[in-house]
């Protein structure tokens, strides 16, 4: 699906961030962490969200729900309108009704969200009366149903096991179950299948599709992966140490990247079936390293790993612009929209 | 590489195994992690090894270099067998076998500097005098892309790619005929893996040193190998040329695989019918028969009782499978 195509990109947003911005307070003085970010997400749609490690993508998200480790972070600007309610304002109270009950979040590793002294349909029993107000044997039926949606074979019988019980992608569902039981229509997934194997990941994207689907729930999907990010998204924000260096819809950011970061990052990439077409020749590489956040220069952040940086890009950071309609970019020269300087990317095996 | 499979393979497993006893209540029982895998490497090739956490790819690679005892099974490197060897005759072997591992950061002795690090091969081996040492760390490092000014740093100093970049190095140092690279790129961000990788293929040209790419990345593996062994459960179940296994993969694992990676092409009509069911068992007691046949769509019942052997196809591929 493109986002153009998407019947919910036109609606209203369930969420708008604006201006997120994260410091981080360490000994060598504060740093940002999440640099001026600004998204919106409509209902039922998929927000992928890439970048290294280390380009603040996770600590976004933590941002957003009120679960940044505090210290050392702390949400020093930025506002996130979600259903008129600006999450960033709200207090902790207000937070913990919201989270895991409209907004849910799974994580990479389970066991940060699964509690290890407890069998996992305890967990979502737990869920269910706290934030739907179940009776016991409301939320066990449900639990179970839960598990059983998420494909955990023999379902009422696993619920009794506890997280160590159970194979590592199992854990992962025991999670997606816990984080569906309040019908959430905002899922926020980071980095969901990293931890697993390809097999495993395959049914997992899978499942994640179906429910989302079924429920009409909208996914903020924060990945490493472009794989991932290509088989999922409806559109796509790039971040580059703290900050959004473009966005676009899927199709258009795969086939027309306009920011140069973007465009190495997917020229670096060996491609699946590149070595039968013949174009698995040496892999174009980023040179040099992600800067540290208390060393990132004054003006494009990528500039100096940039082969297009000149005087403008090391002293003035780059403003976002629009390259196309959708399609927005922060970089003094970026590749034109109708491809013009995209083509000095002929030769590299994009 | 049709040239070079007639030549004398440079290393050679043959039905090597390596099974871990349990302990407590398990007492008694073994984890065959690895059981009964045969492959060669040549001269200047690199062989990759992919499969899914636990298939035993690892244990592989460290029971090549004896880090692990195999439990059974020859390792012939040059046409010697080295399993049965005194530690002290295999050391002179062991010289020219040397591993890159996944993550630099504990593989290096983050209390010695890089000179250090890069100097205790000599020592060891007793292959550089003293006094040349210090002009043979500094090619070393500027070999793999970093200088003389590197030599007193600790590791610490260094990025994840620098430091990969060391352990490269330090398994140069020796002038080693194979390498065994497990998960070397796996750690890294997707613009520094692309550095590693092209020196590791500069480094091939350059040297002539096999590889044996060990990693659970298929797309990477693709673009460095020049032939692929897939394991499942401890066991090889198809070993071709590159171009075989990814034009024309023929055990339905190897498909499985493949058809489970996300491919970076957002057009691509995004069919789901490609997801194998289920999850690996376990190499404690794993399915008779065919291991795979749990999963298989192709099993039926002799899949499910007698066990493929690998043998050769007309084609020239290695694959056990009785439906292929």
């Amino acid at each position: 699906m493109s986002a153009a195509s998407h019947p919910a990109a036109d609606a209203a947003p369930l969420l708008r961030v604006a201006g997120l911005t994260t410091e981080l307070a360490l000994p060598g003085g504060r740093v940002r962490a999440v640099d001026d970010i600004s998204f919106a997400i409509a209902p039922g749609e998929t927000l992928g969200v890439v970048g290294e490690s280390g380009c603040g993508k996770s600590m976004m998200a933590l941002s957003l729900l009120g679960i940044a480790p505090n210290p050392p972070a702390i949400v020093s600007a930025g506002t996130a309108h979600f259903d008129g309610v600006d999450l960033l304002a709200l207090d902790p109270a207000g937070l913990r009704r919201l989270r895991g009950n409209r907004i849910a979040m799974i994580f990479q590793e389970p066991m940060t969200a699964l509690n290890p002294l407890m069998p996992i349909g305890a967990q979502i029993v737990e869920v269910c009366r706290r934030h739907l107000g179940h009776s016991r044997a409301q939320a066990e039926a449900w639990a179970v149903e839960l598990l059983e949606r998420v494909r955990i074979p023999d379902a009422s019988r696993r619920a009794r096991d506890y997280p160590h019980q159970l194979s590592g992608g199992m854990r992962q569902r025991a999670m997606i179950a816990m984080a569906l039981a309040c019908d959430p229509v905002l899922l926020i997934a980071d980095e969901p299948t990293t931890a697993l194997d390809v097999t495993i990941q395959a049914q997992m994207l899978e499942l994640i599709s179906d429910l989302q689907e079924k429920a009409g729930m909208a996914l903020l999907l924060i990945t490493h992966d472009l794989g991932v990010i290509a088989e999922m998204a409806d559109r796509v924000l790039v971040m580059y140490a703290g900050r959004k260096v473009e966005e676009a819809p899927v199709v258009e950011l795969f086939n027309l990247p306009a920011h140069p970061y973007t465009d190495g990052l997917m020229a670096s990439v060996p491609k699946l079936g590149a070595s039968l077409s013949g174009t698995a020749g040496a892999l174009t590489e980023i040179p040099g390293t992600v800067p540290a956040p208390h060393e990132l220069p004054a003006g494009c952040a990528f500039a100096p790993r940039c082969a297009r940086a000149d005087e403008r890009c090391r002293v003035e950071r780059p403003i976002l612009r629009d390259v196309l309609v959708g399609h927005e970019t922060a970089c003094w020269h970026p590749n034109q929209s109708d491809g013009t300087a995209a083509s000095a990317r002929t030769g590299t095996n994009v | 590489m049709s040239e070079q499979q007639t030549l004398e393979p440079l290393l050679e497993a043959r039905d090597l195994a390596k099974h871990f006893p349990l302990k407590g209540r398990d007492r008694g029982r073994v984890v065959r992690a690895v059981d009964g895998v045969s492959l060669t490497l040549h001269a200047g090739e690199t062989l990759g090894l992919v499969g899914e956490s636990g298939c035993g790819k690892s244990t592989v690679g460290r029971a090549l270099l004896r880090l692990i005892e195999p439990t059974s099974g020859q390792i012939l490197l040059d046409g010697t067998d080295i399993t049965g060897l005194p530690m002290a005759a295999f050391r002179e072997h062991r010289r020219r076998l040397q591993i890159v591992f996944q993550d630099p950061f504990s593989s290096l002795n983050p209390r010695h500097r890089v000179e250090k690090i890069l100097t205790a091969p000599f020592i060891v081996h007793n292959t550089v005098p003293r006094r040349q040492r210090r002009d043979k760390v500094v090619e070393l490092l500027q070999r793999v892309g970093l200088g003389a000014d590197h030599l007193r740093k600790f590791p610490h100093e260094f990025s994840g790619g620098q430091r990969q970049r060391i352990g490269i190095a330090r398994a140069l140092a020796l002038n080693p005929s194979i390498i065994v690279c497990d998960e070397a790129v796996s750690a890294l961000d997707v613009s520094v893996q692309a550095q590693i990788i092209n020196l590791l293929s500069a480094l091939q040209r350059e040297l002539r040193v096999a590889f044996l790419f060990i990693s659970h990345d298929l797309a990477v593996v693709e673009h460095i190998s020049h032939r692929v062994a897939v394991m499942y459960l401890g066991q090889i179940v198809e070993l071709a040329e590159r171009r075989q296994i990814f034009a024309d993969p023929r055990h339905p694992y190897t498909e499985a695989l493949l058809a489970a990676v996300p491919v970076a092409n957002p057009q691509r009509p995004r069919n789901r019918i490609r997801v194998v069911a289920g999850e690996v068992p376990s190499p404690i007691n794993p399915p008779s028969g065919c291991r795979f046949h749990t999963r298989c769509p192709l099993a039926d019942r002799q899949c499910q009782t007698q066990a493929p052997p690998l043998r050769q196809d007309t084609d020239g591929r290695f694959l056990a499978c009785h439906k292929r």
